[in-house]
């Protein structure tokens, strides 16, 4: 089990260093446009981002050599780590999805709230998520949409926040 | 005499109940601020005498900074940074089927971290301003420091967590740097965007971190088992009597001096006080272990703190008409209208004012806790509400939510974004705590470090030079590594005990 996580760690590990690589060698340059003042200072607008980029660097290649060397640790004590071959039920494959399916439904929602107003994406898209997790008791449904004007009524009329 | 005869009249009665019930409504609701509660009531105090609209103000001031808590602990929904203790700690209590102890610790500390604040105005503004005055960007930089290790602290146990900690904590200082820069202007990360240039805006990415990260995570599990799996046990309302948390009598006090004496400094707030006190009840406490899976000792410091910073932010307002954060300028203003100017004069002339605010702060902390005990119960039964129906609603406010911060739909985005960064860094076993500090701390920490190096001429030295920074640094590291040293000495003290026992 431990050499599993280990071996995990090592992987995320990783990628964040080479996220962070990358970051700092390509990203920052592009996006802080230092003007001629600026840069004769000690102390330039990306000073700061590229210090703590270089901590994020560092921490992840630590974390790195220490997931290394539990993983070695763990593979003396236990063997290599072996596949999970439990068997897994059609409900328990579709649901590690399930919160892929249900982020990609609300970032739906806020598309339709930007392009087609919030009272049809409040309308459609909830209830969608709703029936997605498996809620199929049909009094849960009016008591969203009861939920969901109360906040509008709260939010547009007397918080007087415009929302269209 | 004169003071409290003009205190206990009907209409200032009524107007500091009115603010109070605002505030917690709107402390309470994802997205709104306490700024939010006391600018949409300032709008009514143009028209009213002096005394009612100060303490209609001050109602929703504390008010707000309590009702925080509600949704920290019902639904994981830290409203403000102020409240992510709380719902580190509130939120496992309530699934517990303990949200009712929960919301009553929160409003005993609230309450009692409010009244000491009140007696610390009272006694020793006009010293603590002296002292405030000699506190420099070396010292702003070392609290910054001491905010963000205390953060990483909370669950580094083992030099991976602290790692970990770490990463989520660069992380959230990088993603601070978005928008202008702070001493030039010059724009950063906006990837071309005209919304990037302000920048990312805490609580819509607090929103997303807590609150639809936990309906993502939740998602699953209704999927798979059903609301069962997630039921609470029915017992949700208040077991806990007044005498059980009073016995915490050290921990509230110690909680609520951290929290005037950090939030009478100007900048900082409730987040950083209420991290501080956190960390020092973990470290002091004699169930380290209950911290994190629902600890009260964690509920009382970090409330108690949280609301004690209120009589703490009045002190630089009053008597140096300073502005400490976004709330306390908006009630300066509101006291100019009103004909009041704050400053040290304030305080040999104008005493009456003093007082009055004092008293009435007083008096509006007590009003909170009656409201708040009223309510408790009731609030309580959200727990009992079955996550399926609670996750379309959750959704709907987070949307709403992070709407209203600027009326604008970017926000609706960056929540969702964060919505997702939260939920992976759950899933790789990163703290999300330390990312939503950094990113509350990042520009305060950037702008001090900045200007101590452009002052001392580059030389890294200055943090240690001066006695308050210096100090402060080294409990920062201390906070850092405590977890890892003593986990280590227990560790080896259960080896050395298994090996005599052997």
């Amino acid at each position: 089990m431990e050499a599993k996580k280990a071996r995990g760690d090592i992987i995320l590990y990783a990628v964040l260093a080479v996220a962070g690589i990358v970051f700092y060698k390509w990203i920052i340059p592009t996006q802080i446009f230092i003007s001629k003042t600026a840069s004769a200072e000690a102390f330039s607008p990306d000073t700061f981002p590229n210090a703590v980029t270089l901590l994020f660097i560092a921490a992840s290649l630590a974390g790195l050599l220490l997931a290394v060397f539990r993983y070695r640790k763990a593979v003396q004590a236990e063997g290599k780590p072996q596949r999970d071959t439990t068997p897994k039920t059609r409900r328990e494959i579709v649901g590690i999805f399930i919160p892929f399916i249900v982020f990609a439904l609300v970032l739906a929602y806020a598309i339709m709230f930007k392009y087609v107003g919030f009272i049809p994406a409040t309308v459609i898209i909830p209830p969608v998520i709703l029936f997605v997790i498996g809620c199929r008791k049909w009094y849960y449904y009016p008591i969203y949409y009861a939920f969901a004007a109360a906040m509008y009524l709260l939010f547009r009329y007397i918080l007087l926040v415009p929302i269209r | 005499m004169e003071i409290l005869q003009s205190i206990f009249t009907l209409n200032n009665l009524l107007m500091m109940n009115v603010g109070v019930a605002v505030g917690i409504i709107i402390g309470a609701m994802p997205g709104l601020s306490v700024a939010f509660a006391v600018t949409v009531l300032m709008t009514m105090t143009f028209h009213m005498e002096s005394l009612p609209a100060m303490y209609l103000l001050l109602g929703a001031y504390c008010g707000g900074l309590y009702g925080g808590s509600i949704t920290a602990t019902l639904i994981n929904t830290p409203g403000t940074a102020n409240a992510v203790c709380t719902a580190l700690e509130g939120y496992p209590l309530a699934r517990q089927g303990r949200a009712g102890d929960a919301l009553k610790c929160a409003l005993v500390a609230s309450t009692i971290g409010g009244l000491v604040s009140c007696f610390g105005l009272s006694f020793f503004a006009p010293q603590l301003a002296k002292i405030i005055l000699k506190i420099a960007s070396p010292e702003y930089f070392a609290l910054c420091t001491f905010g963000i290790a205390a953060a990483i602290g909370l669950e580094g146990n083992s030099l991976n967590n602290v790692i970990k900690g770490v990463l989520s904590a660069a992380f959230g200082l990088i993603l601070s740097c978005v928008g202008a820069d702070p001493v030039f202007g010059t724009n950063r990360f906006s990837f071309g965007s005209y919304y990037m240039l302000s920048g990312i805006q805490v609580v819509s990415s607090m929103l997303g971190a807590y609150a639809l990260c936990q309906v993502l995570v939740n998602c699953r599990d209704v999927y798979v088992k059903g609301d069962e799996s997630l039921k609470v046990p029915p017992v949700t309302k208040a077991t806990l009597r007044l005498r059980d948390i009073l016995k915490h009598w050290k921990l509230i006090l110690k909680s609520s001096l951290i929290g005037a004496i950090v939030g009478a400094v100007p900048g900082t707030g409730g987040a950083e006080s209420a991290m501080i006190a956190y960390n020092e009840a973990k470290r002091t406490s004699k169930h380290p272990e209950e911290f994190g899976n629902g600890s009260i000792e964690g509920i009382l410091a970090a409330e108690s703190a949280n609301n004690a910073t209120s009589g703490g932010a009045m002190i630089p307002m009053l008597t140096l008409s300073i502005p400490g954060d976004t709330v306390m300028a908006i009630l300066l203003s509101a006291l100019t209208m009103q004909g009041i100017t704050p400053g040290a004069n304030l305080f040999s002339s104008g005493s009456f004012w003093v007082y009055a605010i004092m008293g009435g702060l007083f008096v509006v902390n007590i009003f909170m806790f009656l409201q708040g005990s009223l309510c408790i119960n009731l609030f309580a039964q959200v727990s009992k509400i079955p996550q399926s129906i609670m996750t379309p609603c959750i959704v709907v406010m987070c949307v709403m939510g992070s709407y209203a911060i600027n009326n604008n739909i970017f926000e609706c985005f960056v929540m969702i974004a964060f919505g997702l960064i939260g939920f992976f860094m759950k899933k790789f076993g990163f703290p999300v705590t330390p990312l939503c500090i950094s990113l509350v701390l990042g520009k305060m920490f950037e702008t001090n470090l900045r200007r101590s190096l452009i002052l001392s001429k580059g030389n890294p030295f200055v943090f240690f030079t001066r006695p308050i920074s210096c100090g402060i640094l080294i409990l920062a590291a201390f906070m850092l590594f405590f977890p890892i040293i003593s986990n280590t000495l227990a560790a080896r003290r259960k080896n050395k005990d298994a090996g005599k026992q052997n």
